[in-house]
């Protein structure tokens, strides 16, 4: 798991890289921490090289959400492989977060 | 096994050292004193001999002066035979040393002149006896007087010793003195004898050491000191040389007629040096001194040195060994500290260190370490105790969350759940209500301890819930909201409810967020339920689930699982998939029992991943219509 977080114009961009499982999960979600703060709520998620993601990272992108959400921002996730498009899609997860 | 103490491995050491300095400096103490030692008994035995000689001259000169006076004046007087016969008796009278006087008249051809006979005087028992030989025995005196070579030579010498005709008395030397006419022809000798008792005693007497043996040497064959055939003599020399043969050489060497001063005679250990001087007359004077025993007494102090030394190591060493072992015992102590300690006691004693030196750090180093041993084992005490507690609270939560999943299968349902840890995320639920068959199956987001709480929460709920009959979205719905209510911690459960009615074979069911059942029809191939993508239960409140509805055949095999079945991964990180599950499921015939199928899925999972421990909760249900 990789995952680079860069700043442009008013957007955070994040380019994730590999898998998002038990193993690393817990270290994930301190990488994306810093995105939960601050007042520049506006990301952009490159998810071309996210090749899996487990529950765990379900809960992370969730918690993602609600955090852009309440402070009036818009998170959205772009290229997703279909083998994870199709696990936000049984999960539910893509009628809350905007998948394109 | 030998054990040898450190003290004493130690004291031989020293031990080793010392006794190869030791023997080093007594062999060269040895040698350099026994050099300096015969060196000094050479020169002093050179004294005595020097001594001697001129001791032994001294009554010599006296017989030559008083002869040499007395022929003068019978030269000078051509005295009457009477006149001549009273000198000589005169002479043996009143000279001390002279005991004997002969004057012999001779003819130019060297025969004895029998027209005058010749004078003889001697003084036997303190009276002057007057003495006529006969013929025979002049002959007799003319050899022991060696009267030819005195006649060649007409020089005066003295002879060898030789005894006189009247043989109970003992040997004598005599000096012999020829008179010479104008024509430098001998006509008379003069003669003068002498006991050579004296100097007998004297050589015999000269023992600068035990065993030496002094000799005069008259001429080749007149040895006083050492006769030719005295055995008794070599007796007494046995001690000083090893056999007769080696003693004979030195005899010979003794005769043979050399010149120097000393020199070394010998072999071994019959080692000896001679020393040799001439007298005026030429008899030679001669003392042999083995250095056997020149060397006795400092070879005896060096014996007794050598053994004050044996001594003294024994001493360095029974000293070292006590004081190395004083020293090093607090190390043996802390050794049987150490054992203690290993033994578990780790309050053992640890013995007293006086001294500042390296026992004082090591002791201290040994009580830093006891008592960081005993922190850890405590601090170890501590965890394992904690952890015991922790696994056997577990095994208890373990067991209750078993406990809360419903094992009284109807004959058309069967299902299994295997937890990853001890507790898990899945949960499954069923219940039949006369020809309604309602089911459920759930996974926890995560696993462990926080997913199993929210399985019991989502568990309960559902519980609550089926009993109200509700339609599925609104069995969802209300599940939703009492899980939301709660879930400050984002997490969620997909969760499939279903209820089929045994009669119609109609199933209404509503999917939040679960894995898509599998159908299998009893004549066709297995398939993926489609079902809508409601949102996973305890996320959003108030979240609107929709439900939908199949018929199904008669004979139809419904298998529902959680993700840890088609996710499950193997050593090299493949993953099951959904592939090999379709293919598990469609050897599933419609006569194989709920468990066979169940166990047939569980099984083909458990073989794929080959040991690789499991990954996540894995539950699966089959229902057979």
């Amino acid at each position: 798991m990789d995952i680079k977080i860069s700043q442009q114009e008013n957007k955070t961009m994040v380019v994730l890289n590999g898998r998002i499982d038990t193993s690393n999960a817990d270290q994930f979600q301190q990488d994306v921490a810093p995105l939960m703060e601050g007042e520049n709520p506006d990301i952009d998620i490159d998810c071309t090289d996210m090749s899996y993601t487990s529950s765990q990272g379900l809960r992370i992108f969730l918690m993602l959400q609600k955090s852009v959400m309440a402070r009036k921002g818009k998170l959205v996730m772009r290229n997703m492989n279909p083998q994870v498009k199709e696990v936000f899609d049984i999960t539910g997860f893509s009628n809350i977060i905007t998948i394109v | 096994m030998n054990k040898r103490s450190f003290s004493s491995s130690l004291s031989w050491r020293i031990i080793g050292i010392v006794s190869t300095i030791f023997f080093i400096a007594m062999v060269v103490i040895a040698i350099v004193s026994h050099q300096i030692i015969a060196d000094e008994a050479t020169r002093s035995t050179q004294h005595i001999l020097h001594g001697t000689i001129s001791e032994l001259e001294k009554p010599l000169n006296t017989v030559e002066v008083t002869t040499k006076a007395i022929a003068a004046y019978i030269s000078t007087l051509q005295a009457q035979p009477k006149v001549l016969q009273a000198i000589s008796d005169r002479t043996v009278e009143v000279s001390e040393l002279i005991n004997g006087f002969a004057i012999l008249f001779v003819l130019p051809d060297g025969s004895i002149d029998t027209l005058r006979p010749a004078i003889f005087s001697s003084y036997v028992n303190d009276s002057v006896h007057e003495f006529h030989p006969d013929s025979q025995q002049l002959q007799l005196l003319a050899a022991s007087w060696n009267l030819e070579h005195i006649l060649k030579t007409k020089m005066a010498s003295w002879t060898a010793p030789y005894r006189p005709l009247d043989s109970r008395s003992s040997r004598i030397v005599s000096y012999c003195y020829p008179l010479v006419d104008s024509m430098l022809n001998v006509y008379a000798i003069v003669i003068s004898d002498m006991f050579i008792d004296h100097i007998e005693s004297t050589v015999e007497g000269l023992r600068p050491y035990d065993n030496s043996i002094a000799t005069l040497i008259f001429n080749k064959d007149n040895i006083i000191g050492i006769k030719d055939s005295d055995s008794d003599l070599i007796n007494r020399y046995k001690r000083s040389f090893s056999d007769n043969s080696s003693f004979q050489n030195l005899v010979e060497d003794l005769k043979s007629n050399k010149d120097s001063l000393h020199r070394r005679v010998g072999k071994g250990r019959d080692m000896a040096f001679v020393v040799y001087g001439p007298l005026h007359n030429g008899w030679k004077l001669s003392i042999t001194c083995p250095y056997r025993e020149v060397l006795r007494r400092s070879s005896q102090m060096h014996l007794a040195l050598f053994v004050i030394g044996l001594f003294g190591l024994v001493f360095i060493y029974l000293v070292c060994r006590r004081t190395i072992r004083r020293m090093t015992r607090p190390i043996t102590e802390l050794s049987v500290s150490a054992l203690n300690m290993a033994k578990g006691n780790f309050k053992a004693k640890l013995p007293e260190i006086t001294s500042q030196d390296e026992m004082l750090r090591l002791h201290d180093s040994f009580i830093y370490m006891q008592n960081s041993i005993a922190d850890y084992i405590e601090q170890l005490k501590t965890t394992t105790t904690a952890n015991e507690r922790m696994e056997s609270e577990l095994n208890v939560a373990r067991n209750i969350q078993m406990g809360m999943l419903r094992t009284d299968f109807p004959p058309q349902l069967y299902a299994m759940l295997n937890p990853a840890k001890e507790v898990g995320g899945d949960l499954y639920d069923f219940t039949l209500k006369g020809d309604q068959l309602y089911f459920a199956i759930g996974d926890v987001s995560g696993k462990g301890v926080p997913a199993s709480l929210m399985m019991a929460i989502t568990r309960a709920a559902l519980r609550f819930v089926a009993g109200l009959a509700l339609p599925m979205n609104e069995t969802l719905s209300r599940i939703n909201n009492s899980v939301s209510d709660t879930n400050s911690n984002n997490m969620f459960v997909t969760l499939f409810v279903g209820r089929i009615d045994m009669k119609t074979l109609h199933m209404d069911f509503c999917n939040a967020g679960h894995n898509p059942l599998v159908i299998l029809p009893p004549d066709g191939e297995p398939y993926f339920l489609k079902a809508k993508a409601n949102l996973a239960i305890g996320l959003f409140e108030d979240f609107t689930y929709e439900a939908e509805s199949l018929d199904l055949k008669p004979g139809t095999r419904i298998i529902a699982y959680t993700d840890g079945v088609n996710e499950a991964e193997n050593t090299d990180m493949d993953l099951y998939g959904n592939e090999r599950m379709m293919e598990t499921i469609r050897q599933m015939d419609r006569n194989m029992d709920g468990n066979t199928a169940v166990n047939l899925l569980f099984d083909s999972v458990k073989n794929f991943a080959n040991g690789n421990p499991q990954n996540d909760d894995i539950t699966i249900m089959s229902i057979l219509v």
